[in-house]
C-alpha cells in the first residue's frame, strides 16, 4: 500500500513549487511551462537532494517514487491525447512547397547531425547493450522534436498565430512531432524485439495492423462524437468517459504491442475529428486536471532522475555542450536554411528556426521512454534534459531579439482554428518563392 | 545586336512556367536538404557498427559471498556483513555504485574493458582505525549467463586490514526506470 501521507505531501509540495517557478518565469516572459520543467528539476537531485540530501531523502524516498511515476504517467498519457487531438497535418497542405520543405529539412538535419555527434557518443556514454543503430536513432529522434504546446503557447503570447510565421511554424511542428513519434514508436520496436521473444516482422506487423484499424475503422467511430456535439452542442459524462476509455484501450494496445502506452493515446487524439469547435470542448474538458496537475507530477518525477551532479569533470560538460550545439545548429539552423530557400526573408527565416528548436515538454516525454528502455544512459539523459530546458528557455529571448513582439492586430478577420491547449490558431497562407 | 526583344507570354502560360520553374526549385532543394542528408544518415549507421562501447554492467548485483578472512577483527566484520545489494548506474566508463539501494553508501566508479573499480567513502560512523574510504576492484566474467563479477574489497588507510574476496551475480538491469 502507498504510504498516502507521503504521496499527498508530494503533490501538494510539486504543484506549489511548480506554480511559483511557473509565475517567476512568467515575469521573465517565459511560458509558465517552461518554469514548471524548471520547478522539476530543482526538486531533484541536482538541487535539492545536492543541498538537503536528508530532506530530499524524507520528501522523496526511493519507495514512494513508483506511485509518483504511475501517477505522472497517467497524465502523460491524457496529455498526448491532446497533443494528437490538437495537431493537424492538413494544414501544411494549405501551407505549399515552402511548409514541406520546411518541415522536413526540420527532421532530417538535426536528425543527421544527432547521429554524427552519436559516433563521438556512443564510446563514451553508452555501453554494449545498446546497439549504435538504436543509440544514433534515438538521439535523431529526440533532437529532431518541436514541442508543439509550448510553440503554440509562445505564439500566442506574442499574437503571432496569425503570421505566416505562426502558421508555418505551428504546421512543421505538427508534421516533426508526427514524424518524431512515428521513428520512436520503430526504435522502441527495435529495442523491445530484440529483448522479447517475438520477431520483429511480427510486432512491426501488429503495430501496421493497428494503425490500419485506427485510421481506417475506428476513426469513423470518432466522427460520431463530433456529430453528437453539434446535434446537442455537448457531449455527455458518459460519452466522455468512453472516449478516455477508446484512449486507454489503445494505449494498453499499443504497450503489449511492444511499443509504448503513449503511441496509443497520441494515436487516437491525431485521429479524432478535427473541427475546430469540437476540438476546443473536448481539450477544455481534459486539460485543467491535467495541465494544472498531473503534468506537474511527470517534471517532478522527471526532475528527479535528472541529477546534473553525474555531468562530472569538464569531458561531461563538453558533451553537453556539444549536444546542445548540435541541437540548436541542427534544428535551428536547417529550418532557417529551408525556410531562406522557400522564400522567406532572413529574419523572417531565422524566427522560424528558433521557434522550432523550441523542445520542452515533448523532449522531456521522448527522453523518459530513452530512459526507460535504457538506450540512453543517466548521464546523456540529463545532458538531454539540460539541452531541452536550455533550447526551451533561449526561445522567447531570441525571438524577442530577431522578431519584436507584435501589437494584437486589430479588426483583421482572419480564419481560426483550434490548435493547443488554451490556444487559438488565426490561420495565413504563407507565400515564398516556392509556395 | 545587344538588342533584347521582350517576348509576352500569355498570362496562363507566365503562371504556368512560374509554376514549373517553383517546383523544379522545390524539387532539387528537396533533394539537397533531404535526400541527401538521409544518404549520410545511412552511411553514419554503416559506420557506426564498427564502434565499440564500454561492457554493460549497470543493474543490481547480489554481493553473495565477502569471505572475511580475519572475522575477529573489527573492520572485517564490517565487510562480512555486506551480504547486499550493489546497484550500478553506468554512463559509459563512469559508473555509480549504490550498497543496500543507500544514498549514503554511493560510489563513484569506472570500467575499463573488463575490470571495475570503485572508491566508497565510509560514513563517520565506521569503526575507527578503518580508515575513511573502501576501495573495490573486480573483473567481470561477460560470457557468464546472468553476468559475474569477482573481485577484493580493502579498506585504504587501514594497516591491519586484509584484502577480502567476493563475488556477485547480476540479478537485473534494473535501475533506470526509477529515479536517481
Amino acid at each position: 500500500m502507498p504510504n498516502l501521507f507521503t504521496l499527498v505531501l508530494q503533490i501538494a509540495l510539486i504543484l506549489f513549487v511548480c506554480r511559483i517557478t511557473g509565475s517567476l518565469f512568467r515575469l521573465i516572459h517565459q511560458p509558465r511551462v517552461v518554469g514548471e520543467m524548471f520547478a522539476g528539476v530543482l526538486l531533484g537531485p541536482s538541487l535539492l537532494g545536492w543541498i538537503a540530501p536528508v530532506l530530499s531523502a524524507y520528501l522523496f524516498p526511493a519507495s514512494s517514487l513508483g506511485y509518483l511515476s504511475a501517477l505522472s504517467q497517467v497524465g502523460v498519457i491524457i496529455f498526448m491525447f491532446l497533443v494528437g487531438l490538437s495537431i493537424n497535418p492538413s494544414e501544411l497542405k494549405s501551407q505549399g512547397h515552402a511548409a514541406i520543405l520546411t518541415s522536413h529539412v526540420s527532421i532530417t538535419a538535426p536528425f543527421v547531425a544527432a547521429s554524427f555527434l552519436a559516433l563521438y557518443l556512443y564510446p563514451r556514454l553508452s555501453n554494449d547493450s545498446v546497439a549504435f543503430s538504436s543509440f544514433a536513432l534515438f538521439m535523431g529522434a529526440a533532437m529532431s522534436i518541436t514541442a508543439f504546446p509550448v510553440l503554440a503557447r509562445i505564439l500566442t503570447e506574442r499574437n503571432a498565430l496569425g503570421s505566416r510565421l505562426g502558421t508555418l511554424a505551428i504546421a512543421c511542428a505538427a508534421v516533426d512531432d508526427i514524424t518524431g513519434w512515428c521513428i520512436l514508436a520503430y526504435i522502441v520496436a527495435l529495442i523491445r524485439a530484440a529483448k522479447s521473444s517475438a520477431p520483429l516482422w511480427m510486432t512491426m506487423g501488429g503495430i501496421i495492423a493497428f494503425a490500419v484499424i485506427m485510421i481506417y475503422g475506428v476513426r469513423h467511430l470518432l466522427k460520431r462524437f463530433e456529430t453528437v456535439y453539434h446535434e446537442r452542442g455537448s457531449l455527455s459524462e458518459n460519452l466522455m468517459a468512453f472516449m478516455l476509455l477508446l484512449v486507454l484501450a489503445s494505449a494498453l494496445c499499443t504497450e503489449a504491442l511492444g511499443i509504448h502506452l503513449l503511441f496509443g493515446a497520441f494515436l487516437v487524439g491525431a485521429i479524432m475529428p478535427k473541427e475546430s469547435r469540437f476540438v476546443r470542448y473536448v481539450l477544455d474538458r481534459f486539460e485543467t486536471v491535467t495541465v494544472t496537475m498531473l503534468l506537474p507530477l511527470f517534471f517532478a518525477f522527471t526532475g528527479l532522475r535528472t541529477n546534473i551532479g553525474l555531468l562530472k569533470g569538464p569531458n561531461m560538460w563538453m558533451y553537453c555542450g556539444l549536444i546542445i550545439l548540435c541541437a540548436t545548429v541542427g534544428k535551428l539552423g536547417g529550418s532557417m536554411l529551408a525556410s531562406w530557400l522557400a522564400g522567406m526573408q532572413w529574419r523572417e527565416a531565422a524566427g522560424l528556426g528558433i521557434l522550432m528548436n523550441t523542445r520542452g515538454l515533448m523532449e522531456l516525454v521522448i527522453l523518459n521512454i530513452g530512459l526507460d528502455v535504457k538506450v540512453i544512459s543517466p548521464a546523456l539523459f540529463s545532458m538531454m534534459v539540460v539541452m531541452a530546458l536550455v533550447t526551451t528557455f533561449m526561445t522567447a529571448p531570441l525571438l524577442e531579439v530577431i522578431c519584436p513582439m507584435r501589437e494584437p492586430a486589430t479588426g483583421v478577420e482572419v480564419p481560426q482554428f483550434s490548435f493547443g491547449p488554451g490556444v487559438t490558431l488565426k490561420a495565413k497562407r504563407p507565400r515564398g518563392r516556392l509556395a | 545586336m545587344g538588342n533584347r526583344t521582350e517576348v509576352s507570354y500569355p498570362d496562363p502560360l507566365k503562371r504556368e512556367m512560374k509554376k514549373t520553374s517553383s517546383n523544379t526549385r522545390f524539387i532539387v532543394a528537396y533533394i539537397l536538404l533531404v535526400g541527401l542528408p538521409l544518404l549520410g544518415l545511412a552511411g553514419v549507421l554503416k559506420a557506426g557498427r564498427g564502434l565499440s562501447a564500454p561492457l554493460a554492467v549497470d543493474g543490481v548485483w547480489k554481493l553473495d559471498a565477502v569471505t572475511a578472512q580475519q572475522e575477529t577483527q573489527t573492520c572485517s566484520q564490517q565487510l562480512a556483513a555486506m551480504d547486499s545489494l550493489l546497484t550500478i548506474s553506468q554512463s559509459g566508463r563512469e559508473l555509480v555504485l549504490t550498497l543496500n539501494k543507500q544514498a549514503a553508501a554511493t560510489a563513484a566508479g569506472m570500467i575499463e574493458g573488463a575490470d571495475l573499480s570503485a572508491t566508497f567513502q565510509l560514513p563517520k560512523s565506521s569503526p575507527e582505525g578503518c580508515g575513511d574510504s573502501l576501495v573495490l576492484n573486480a573483473s567481470i566474467d561477460s560470457k557468464a549467463v546472468p553476468k559475474l563479477m569477482s573481485g577484493t574489497i580493502s579498506f585504504r588507510e587501514c594497516a591491519s586490514c586484509t584484502t577480502e574476496r567476493f563475488h556477485a551475480g547480476l540479478q537485473s538491469r534494473a535501475g533506470n526506470s526509477e529515479a536517481h
